[in-house]
């Protein structure tokens, strides 16, 4: 089953953007990865709002913000992709709440950067809800 | 024989001029839940973090004064304040929005790297290599490098995202601090 994070993924390597990976990012200068940190399900209905970061990762300042501008364009379409509209976690919207933050240089000295999206998903088929 | 339909409707008057003042009072009381929330979460070394919180109306405070103050004067012993209450009754622009933020220089980092530990990120690179009393150690067999310091640490604990964690509990109470702010003026 494909899950949230597999299709936020998906979205950002499709952009063109290389070294995107999903829940850690390795060792590596340049990189992206996308990380699930908070769930909030409806009371309700089978529905729940998932937040994810997108941090970014580059040896300098501007490739790591070009870098994080590259991935937030990625996830602001105009229309959702197909994979997103269809079956088990449908994503009703996805929404990033910020635009890329720099956060200053990890223990080897690379520059981060980061944005976190809100993505409203169900978790029951598209019929039954 | 036709029947009418009288519908009585009652507008209260006082609800109309107050509303904006009601529902920026009910997000201010969220605001305030939130730090609540986000408490016991939140690094700890000196205190200055947990007491910088701040929730205002209308927009951010000045970061600076709120961390000078919340850091206090530890030289002389000075003891920095909490910043929650300092903004009750300010209004800092006329935007209908309520503001919850931490005012220091590594506030940022912390919320937002999701990848610290408690006490880890006091024992970084560039601080190992400035820490005076502190030296690096490193067993052969495993390649661990391990932080040996003279003084026991203070407890550091909490961890990344305390408030985005704390605001959708704060926020499923808003409905109770709405009735709280109604009686509070006597609005039904």
């Amino acid at each position: 089953m494909r899950t949230l994070v597999k299709a936020i993924h998906q979205m950002i390597a499709d952009s063109g953007l290389d070294n995107v990976f999903m829940l850690d990012a390795p060792e590596m200068d340049e990189c992206t990865a996308v990380i699930p940190y908070a769930s909030t399900p409806y009371s309700d209905i089978p529905i729940s709002d998932e937040s994810f970061q997108i941090a970014s990762r580059a040896k300098t300042y501007e490739s790591v913000m070009s870098r994080s501008w590259r991935a937030l364009h990625a996830l602001t379409p105009d229309v959702l992709p197909a994979h997103m509209r269809s079956g088990v976690q449908y994503v009703l919207s996805l929404r990033p709440i910020q635009t890329p933050t720099y956060i200053g240089k990890d223990g080897s000295g690379r520059h981060e950067a980061v944005f976190n999206v809100d993505v409203t998903a169900s978790w029951a088929e598209k019929g039954r809800i | 024989m036709s029947k009418a339909t009288v519908v009585e409707l009652s507008w209260d008057k006082n609800a109309e001029d107050e509303l904006v003042d009601v529902v920026m009072e009910m997000l201010w009381h969220v605001g305030q839940e939130t730090l609540r929330i986000a408490q016991n979460n939140i690094p700890l070394e000196t205190g200055t973090l947990r007491r910088s919180g701040t929730v205002t109306i209308g927009d951010l405070p000045d970061a600076e004064k709120v961390f000078l103050d919340a850091f206090g004067m530890p030289k002389d012993g000075v003891v920095g304040k909490w910043q929650r209450d300092r903004f009750k009754n300010s209004r800092f622009g006329e935007a209908t929005s309520v503001y919850v933020s931490y005012s220091t220089p590594y506030a940022l980092w912390l919320h937002e790297n999701l990848k610290w530990k408690p006490r880890d990120w006091k024992y970084s690179y560039h601080k190992r290599k400035n820490v005076a009393q502190g030296y690096v150690r490193q067993t052969k067999r495993w390649g661990f490098e391990g932080m040996y310091y003279k003084r026991v640490p203070k407890p550091a604990v909490g961890g990344p995202k305390w408030l985005s964690n704390a605001l959708p509990i704060a926020w499923a109470k808003r409905f109770q601090f709405l009735e709280y702010v109604k009686q509070k003026r006597g609005i039904k």
